[in-house]
């Protein structure tokens, strides 16, 4: 057996065990053995461009990332003629890139260049550098190319082609002097790029760089053009050899890290959760670098992850606490603003009672921030009544999968989604809500033959791309999952292993299926019964399966039995407990998940341990010596309905524009007039913050230490790498301080231990601790106390009394149709540019200048039908309010829906439309049923999409930066067989 | 009934507050850093005394024309050679042997001594060269020459 799982390779006469099949270059890595490799890069793999890593294997001289192990190989690393291959090969690169590495602002001891050639020993070229006849593109706003610098190694092309998958750069081999080409040939800004950044990360040397680093990183690179030219000459003419050279730049470099602070953090827009390093001199971000062991991104980020980072530094931050004062707010110091609070809480309670009180946590906060809010409403207060914004997007969600699996969160890794046969995303805009996830899909489908199928009613990327495209009627998917469903029981393709072993419930789930016909499924859905078939066909044909959904199935009145229609599917197909397959909610903010997790709940305590469960109750009651009430508290939607109603008398909402992202916000702007007492605590003053009566300046995520969970489950820590601005302070010392006030003295001295009283208290968090999550350690829960977390959720079967799932039987009943008055569906959710209300991302003037505005996207049938054309300005009249923005016309929506990003917090704020209708097992607002009338208020304008956005750019589809070209053209010799002529 | 607003009154932290905190930051850190501060000022004291400490305000007000001055002059294709040479010389150091260098540089000096104490002598003939090969410190001193010669015009 020993020798078919492993070969023998010989490595400068040393034996070595190979995997079967591993690359070459890899192996040697392994060793300890030095060779150049400048294109390699662990994460892309084999780029074969560079042709620096020239080996001799079995008498021939080849490149060591292009060849694949084999029994008995013999290959030298170091021998004459190899090394003047790699020279040859290193000569060619230097002709092609200049080093003045000490006024370069690249010089931060990564350049591979650098480091290559210092590391081979190459003190002198034979060759010279010869400029390129191509100026500096700085086009973009995020970041600029530098054709002269570029080594045309192709990593850009690798990460653009195949990892991102936006399909935007190449490498046009066959010019006379080739180059990086941004589609057809145009500048950055006005491509296709999405500026997702990853052609800069993977970047080996100075010719991609992030603009804000330009100048800045170098303690001699701030300097005119024309002065650092001449620098540039002189350190050439100074250091004649590469040598002398690199001890001064080294030296250099070493002096950056005494300004230059690198502090790992956690993205704070989306639920991917992506981990990055962030370099900031003094308060300036200089740039975002994720790193090839980032648990959920790799070396991945998005556009807002890698730079949109400019609303810490906005002018718009508040920076001390605010007391309404007649008709403004009036700035006070934190003893004055905490004692009034406290006061003021206190004469409520004493006045109305505890349930007199409201608390709204933020999933943009830490999970020890949710912790201590529901510890300050519960310990403190004695009330139930604190939620968060989960409730407005996943909350259906994990109510379906409490239901049929027991653990309300993502199946998997996502890892796991990108090893799947066969993905299904429904209601989820994956490429612009959580990019890095998408690009995962995208990848596997492009290289590895992953079938991607996608239902929505909107044909967005992910729509375009996909094997298969479903657009069924809004809020139906519940049944047409269910006809798939059982048709599959129907045929026998159940997997009737797994439900015998796993799965209780079956029978009384398959007669619930009985009106799930596939007549009644193409009525309801427009989905065709041929079509349906095929969806269940295609679904058994393979062995693993994996569902992503997110607000397109939650946000409707259906939402929790929609996604448990989902989790019954995956039930009855067998597709849990194993890699590659599982249910997976895309969680929207970057802490949904753990701001649930961690309690700030109505109904449960951290870990979703139930209020009502005596034992559990008084687990937290004998910690916190109070006593909890046994009742679950209010959610949001009942807070709002309470306040109306004159119970609820006053609330504390932390980082959350609720005035702007909850539905039918002038019903909800009307209750925070109610409000005895408001208390808001944001970074901005918001429209929410503008009814409050006391303000608290928060901090954002780069200024305070705590951990976020990803929609993988996945804890992670963040640093703090700035102090904060003014009096702002982090949200955890805020409330802390406040309980002080209130008799209550926690005692916590950092974030650290309120995550030890949280995992000593909640047994799903129970081995969780800040040592186990130092720099880029992770941890997925459930873990237990001696540190083993669960990268896969479901493994000895599901957390029921008899470790069996349950098959959740349904009904469905048509809720929502538009009519004759209100003839139009509003869809809407997000752009990638933009994330909620916009109250961070707006503060970049670049992703500004790329999405400027909200806007009303209009079918080219409903533009014609109406007379109006791109830029058009309408008016959207719902039941509940109204809508004006300027239109843009697309084949993206079709006949009469339209969509609107969620992205405004003005007058095209799409909140103004939505009602009170909610999902009637989680009173999440049902966004995403919104009938309207249109007028029009002018029928032309300008477009809403500036010229520059990506959306208008033309990608080039094609896989990897193709070398074969470069080694077809007449002027390219194969540095082994040069050296062999000349040798 | 809390209406919307949106106008904040700044609280003006009156100047002389303001002063009165940089202060006492400044004097905390100059009572937790005294040793350090009284060096820096005699530093300062030495550099003004010799003039250095304006000539070094100047440059650093004045840096960017300074150094655009000093690069346009080095740039000038005379300076190319100097400054390869002087990174030249700086290895030419590395290579040489100090420790042999020293005991021939020592010798050298003392022939240097010797022929300036003595009287301007006669011509010297052949013969003589060739009897003074016989005196001892002669022959050593050629002998070192002729070892010197054969080291220097090995390949």
């Amino acid at each position: 057996m020993q020798d078919q799982e492993h070969v023998l390779v010989t490595i400068n006469g040393e034996e070595y065990l190979a995997a079967p099949g591993q690359n070459l270059l890899d192996l040697i890595n392994t060793t300890g053995k030095f060779v150049p490799q400048i294109c390699y890069n662990e994460s892309l793999g084999p780029v074969q461009t560079c042709d620096t890593c020239m080996v001799r294997v079995d008498g021939a001289i080849v490149r060591a990332c292009g060849t694949t192990v084999e029994a008995g190989m013999e290959v030298n690393t170091e021998m004459e003629p190899v090394n003047a291959a790699q020279q040859e090969a290193l000569d060619r690169i230097l002709e092609n890139h200049e080093l003045y590495c000490t006024v370069c602002d690249y010089n931060n001891g990564t350049c591979e260049i650098h480091n290559t050639v210092a590391e081979f020993g190459l003190e002198h070229q034979s060759r010279p550098f010869e400029p390129k006849p191509y100026e500096v593109d700085s086009s973009s706003p995020f970041y600029r190319y530098d054709p002269d610098q570029c080594i045309l190694c192709g990593r850009c092309v690798e990460v653009c082609q195949d990892v991102q998958v936006n399909e935007t750069l190449l490498i046009d081999w066959e010019r006379e002097q080739p180059r990086v080409v941004w589609d057809n040939d145009v500048p950055i800004d006005e491509s296709s790029c999405v500026s997702c950044g990853q052609c800069v990360t993977v970047c080996p040397c100075n010719a991609l760089m992030e603009t804000p680093m330009v100048g800045e990183a170098g303690y001699m690179t701030d300097h005119e053009p024309g002065l650092l030219r001449s620098m540039i000459e002189v350190t050439k003419n100074a250091e004649p050899g590469y040598g002398p050279l690199f001890a001064v730049s080294d030296t250099e470099a070493s002096m950056r890290e005494e300004r230059i602070e690198k502090t790992k953090t956690v993205c704070t827009y989306c639920g991917v959760g992506c981990t990055f390093d962030v370099w900031t001199k003094d308060r300036k971000v200089l740039k975002v670098e994720p790193q090839k062991d980032s648990p959920a991104n790799g070396i991945s980020t998005c556009v807002k992850g890698k730079f949109g980072w400019d609303y810490v530094n906005s002018e718009e931050r508040l920076t001390k606490p605010l007391i309404r004062e007649g008709d403004s707010f009036v700035e006070v110091d934190w003893d004055e603003a905490l004692d009034y609070t406290a006061k003021r809480f206190s004469e409520i309670e004493a006045d109305k009672g505890s349930d007199a009180l409201g608390f709204i946590a933020s999933s943009k906060a830490t999970n020890e921030e949710s912790y201590v809010m529901q510890k300050l409403a519960r310990q403190v207060f004695g009330t139930n009544n604190v939620d968060n914004c989960s409730r407005y997007c996943q909350s259906p969600a994990t109510k379906g999968l409490f239901r049929t699996v027991g653990h309300g969160g993502d199946s998997g890794s996502i890892d796991d989604i990108a090893e799947a046969d066969m993905v299904i995303t429904i209601g989820s805009n994956t490429a612009e809500s959580h990019p890095v996830l998408a690009s995962r899909i995208k990848r596997s489908q492009k290289l590895f033959g992953q079938k991607l199928y996608v239902f929505d009613l909107r044909k967005h990327e992910m729509g375009q791309r996909a094997d298969k495209f479903f657009q069924p009627k809004s809020g139906t998917d519940l049944v047409w999952l269910s006809a798939v469903t059982k048709y599959i029981i129907d045929q026998g393709w159940e997997d009737r292993h797994f439900i015998d072993k796993w799965v209780n419930d079956f029978d009384a789930y398959k007669q619930s299926l009985e009106k799930f016909t596939l007549d009644y499924a193409e009525e309801l859905s427009g989905i065709s019964k041929d079509e349906l078939k095929q969806i269940a066909e295609q679904i058994v044909s393979v062995d693993k399966l994996a569902i992503c959904w997110a607000m397109g199935v939650t946000q409707h009145q259906l939402g929790s039995d929609t996604s448990t229609a989902i989790s019954n599917l995956l039930l009855v197909t067998g597709n849990y407990m194993r890699n590659g397959v599982g249910a997976y909610p895309l969680r929207g903010h970057n802490n949904v998940q753990g701001c649930s997790d961690f309690g700030s709940m109505p109904n449960f305590f951290p870990g979703y341990e139930k209020v009502a469960d005596d034992d559990v109750r008084k687990r937290y009651e004998d910690a916190w010596g109070v006593e909890i009430p046994a009742e679950p508290g209010k959610d949001n939607h009942e807070m709002i309905g309470a306040i109306h109603e004159g119970t609820l008398h006053s609330l504390y909402v932390l980082g959350e524009d609720t005035g702007i992202v909850d539905a039918n916000i002038n019903y909800v702007t009307a209750a925070f007039e109610k409000l005895e007492f408001f208390v808001v605590q944001d970074l901005f003053l918001t429209e929410t913050a503008k009814y409050a009566d006391v303000i608290f300046p928060a901090v954002p995520s780069l200024e305070k230490e705590g951990t976020f969970t990803n929609t993988e489950r996945r804890i992670q820590r963040l640093y703090k790498a700035l102090d904060p601005v003014g009096d702002s302070r982090p949200d955890w010392t805020i409330i802390t301080d406040l309980a002080a006030r209130l008799g209550y003295d926690w005692g916590y001295n950092s974030p650290s231990d309120i995550m030890d009283e949280s995992a000593s208290l909640a047994p799903l968090f129970a081995g969780v601790s800040y040592d186990r999550l130092t720099d880029y350690n992770s941890l997925q829960w459930p873990v237990a106390a001696d540190g083993t977390d669960s990268p896969l959720l479901f493994v000895d079967g599901f957390p029921f009394e008899d470790n069996k799932a349950k098959l959740y039987p349904l009904d469905y009943e048509l809720m929502y149709e538009t009519n004759d008055e209100y003839d139009l569906h509003v869809n809407n959710g997000r752009v990638l540019e933009h994330f909620h209300e916009g109250n961070m991302t707006y503060k970049s003037k670049a992703i500004s200048s790329k999405m400027p505005s909200a806007f009303i996207e209009v079918s080219l049938e409903l533009a014609e039908e109406r007379g109006i054309n791109e830029g058009a300005e309408v008016k959207l009249i719902s039941e509940a309010g109204e809508v004006t923005g300027p239109v843009h016309i697309t084949g993206r929506v079709s006949g009469r829906e339209l969509y609107m990003p969620l992205n405004d917090n003005g007058k095209t704020a799409v909140n103004y439309l939505t009602d009170n209708r909610v999902d009637k097992d989680t009173d999440t607002p049902a966004f995403k049923e919104i009938a309207v009338k249109m007028e029009v208020l002018k029928k032309k304008g300008k477009s809403p999409l500036p010229p520059n956005n990506f959306r208008r750019g033309n990608p080039q589809p094609q896989v990897g930066v193709q070398p074969e070209r470069k080694w077809e053209r007449n002027d390219y010799e194969f540095p082994g067989s040069q050296v062999k002529e000349h040798g | 009934m809390a209406e919307q607003i949106s106008r904040i009154k700044r609280k003006e932290i009156p100047e002389e507050t303001l002063r009165e905190r940089n202060l006492n930051e400044v004097a905390k850190s100059v009572s937790e850093n005294k040793e350090a501060i009284l060096k820096g000022i005699d530093l300062l004291e030495s550099l003004n005394q010799s003039g250095t400490l304006d000539m070094v305000n100047a440059f650093v007000k004045h840096r960017e024309d300074a150094l655009e001055h000093v690069m346009r002059e080095l740039n000038k294709p005379q300076y190319s050679k100097i400054l390869e040479n002087l990174t030249n010389l700086v290895l030419l150091l590395g290579d040489m042997n100090m420790e042999d260098l020293q005991s021939f540089a020592g010798r050298l000096n003392h022939g240097v001594k010797e022929a300036a104490a003595s009287e301007a002598p006669e011509k010297t003939s052949y013969m003589d060269l060739i009897k003074a090969l016989k005196d001892p410190e002669i022959n050593r001193s050629i002998t070192m020459l002729l070892q010197f010669l054969r080291g220097m015009g090995r390949e």
